[in-house]
């Protein structure tokens, strides 16, 4: 294990290193010392592999592989494996206030929370967090998407105070396109409301805002794009001319949706 | 003006075509230096990227002699594990990943009879879980990157049937994301790279309707950055492999002509080390095999002239290599 330890960590994209500790836990786990605690040395094992190197995919899968089988061996209730889930948590929470982009990490954490039973309103409440962080946090605007999409239609009142978080970050930080890929999001789950005056209202509210951000920052070619899907055919041949002006590496795009 | 005129411009640099086969020529020879040692566990693909590179440019012959062929062709050969499977290298446990890298550097070389191929099947097909997914070794590892090596592999082996392919398509289904785009599970952030291998596994599996083309090809295209190379997510730095990533999943939905295709080919050429060969990630880097490859791939798929060889935006081999293996091209063809 020493051996393995050592190649692991100084080359963790070795997978076959990963493979041979991995065969180890499982021989271990057949004779008398199976009650012993394995896991942290695998644990401790894949943390400093992963701090030299945090976006490594084999060390990452170790981790998780490690956890599984805690889950799969002691079950979902023990106090250890909660223990061990919680610890897990803080820990993605560091990597991500440290690198909060990490897709990795981002992707363990899902598998955490969901082990943990966390609720999707504290998800929410994380993943808002981390965007008022930095609202150029694309990560964390997918994550979002993801949780509502997972919890159903996303109805009027939810879309109002996500057109509002998407404001917020587009009056702060008007060229980052993260707010915006997100806004173009709520636009087409606007248009999948149901109800037809519920769904007037949000598409004329988020194009009044729109309009007033092209105004503010009349050079950002975002509240435009944004325009683009939502004025009437007039309006929407002039804004898509202006883009193409504003943004020419884009044209052949502007010329096909126009 | 097409891509294509652009390159005869005396602004757009040229293609240090001879020193890009001298640098890969190296890289396969080089066996006692530390990065050789460092990248050893990922041999088969290092082969790949250089084999391929040479043959695009129409040097596969001139770069390896019949002795260096088969040198390398016995190197990939000691890489297959009894399950089927290849390693990366010597001594390394088998993958999907590789497995495909083998494949690849077979046909390249129209050395395809060295194949087991019932074991080749017989490993792919067993990777395949109950939800369609794959995982890429018996460790349990799911990635829809796993699901386009076995599809691809397959294909190329004539054994799609050997799997469950609308499982398959589904399951990259379910991995699509609210900006069009696809993640490495469930739930997980669209990636370029990722997009190629969902984009590509559902053209494979005859699936491309479950691309919303209009809403992924606007994403791909925003990949593009001021100074004309590609990012592979929102507000990240421009690299050169994602000329490939994002172009040939442009070029399968039939939109590359939604970015600046000249600008990019800029930013591709002044990533070369023009005195020693070889492109690197960004301008001023080192170069590496890897982005060499994947810089030239994406001039090919802009139509550079003296990327003689076109490349095929699926299978990310010669459209020569796939003709000659009787498998029809992918993409759209415009662009
Ligand atoms: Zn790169």
């Amino acid at each position: 294990m020493a051996m393995t330890e050592k190649l692991v960590t100084t080359c963790p994209e070795v997978t076959t290193g990963w493979n041979r500790r991995k065969e180890a836990v499982e021989l271990g786990a057949e004779t008398a010392e199976a009650a012993r605690d394995w896991w942290s040395e695998e644990l401790r094992v894949s943390e400093i592999a992963l701090r030299n190197a945090p976006k490594s995919y084999p060390s990452w899968y170790h981790r998780k592989w490690t956890v599984s089988r805690m889950i799969r061996t002691m079950g979902r209730e023990s106090e250890t494996v909660r223990m061990t889930l919680e610890r897990e948590r803080a820990l993605c929470s560091r990597l991500l206030d440290a690198d909060d982009r990490n897709f990795h990490c981002w992707a363990y954490r899902r598998f955490i929370v969901q082990s943990l039973g966390v609720t999707t309103e504290e998800e929410l409440e994380y993943t808002l967090k981390k965007i008022e962080d930095n609202f150029s946090n694309y990560s964390a605007w997918h994550q979002r998407s993801a949780i509502l999409d997972a919890r159903g239609d996303v109805d009027s009142a939810t879309l109002k105070g996500e057109f509002e978080l998407a404001s917020n970050a587009f009056y702060t930080e008007p060229e980052d396109q993260s707010a915006w890929m997100y806004h173009r999001w709520l636009i087409a789950r606007a248009r999948a409301l149901k109800i037809p005056d519920e769904r007037d209202a949000a598409i004329a509210s988020a194009l009044e805002i729109c309009r007033e951000v092209a105004e503010l920052e009349p050079g950002c070619k975002w509240p435009l794009l944004a325009r683009a899907s939502l004025e009437d055919e007039k309006s929407r041949r002039d804004v898509l001319d202006r883009l193409s002006s504003i943004d020419p590496a884009r044209v052949g795009y502007y010329r096909d949706v126009a | 003006m097409s891509a294509a005129k652009e390159f005869e411009l005396p602004s757009m640099p040229t293609l240090c075509v001879d020193e890009h086969c001298a640098f890969v020529a190296r890289a396969s020879e080089s066996a006692d230096t530390l990065e050789h040692a460092l990248t050893e566990h990922l041999r088969l693909s290092g082969i790949y990227w250089g084999v391929c590179a040479v043959y695009t440019l129409g040097r596969l012959d001139r770069t390896f002699d019949r002795a260096k062929k088969e040198e390398i062709l016995s190197y990939v050969d000691s890489c297959r594990n009894e399950n089927g499977s290849y390693g990366g290298g010597v001594g390394h446990d088998g993958h999907v990943l590789y497995t495909l890298s083998a494949v690849q550097i077979y046909a390249l070389f129209d050395e395809l009879s060295r194949i087991d191929v019932e074991a080749v099947v017989g490993f792919l097909s067993s990777m395949q879980l109950s939800n369609g997914s794959f995982q890429g070794d018996h460790w349990g590892e799911i990635d829809t990157r796993f699901t386009y090596c076995a599809l691809s592999a397959l294909r190329l082996l004539g054994r799609l049937d050997a799997v469950d392919v609308d499982k398959a398509c589904a399951y990259i289904n379910s991995c699509k994301n609210f900006d069009g785009g696809f993640g490495a599970e469930p739930g997980g952030e669209s990636h370029a790279g990722q997009v190629f291998t969902c984009v590509g596994a559902l053209a494979i599996g005859g699936r491309l309707d479950y691309v919303d083309g209009d809403l992924l090809g606007w994403w791909l295209a925003e990949r593009q950055v001021k100074v004309g190379g590609l990012n592979g997510r929102p507000e990240k730095l421009p690299d050169v492999c994602y000329s490939w990533w994002v172009l040939s999943s442009l070029s399968v939905l039939g939109k590359t002509h939604w970015i600046d295709r000249a600008a990019l080919a800029r930013f591709i050429l002044k990533c070369q080390d023009e005195k020693s060969g070889g492109i690197s990630d960004r301008p001023d880097d080192e170069p590496d095999v890897y982005h060499t490859f994947f810089g030239i791939a994406g001039l090919a798929l802009m139509g550079h002239p003296a990327v003689v060889e076109p490349i095929d935006p699926v299978f990310a081999l010669p459209k020569s290599v796939l003709r000659r293996m009787g498998i029809e091209l992918s993409g759209t063809g415009k662009g």
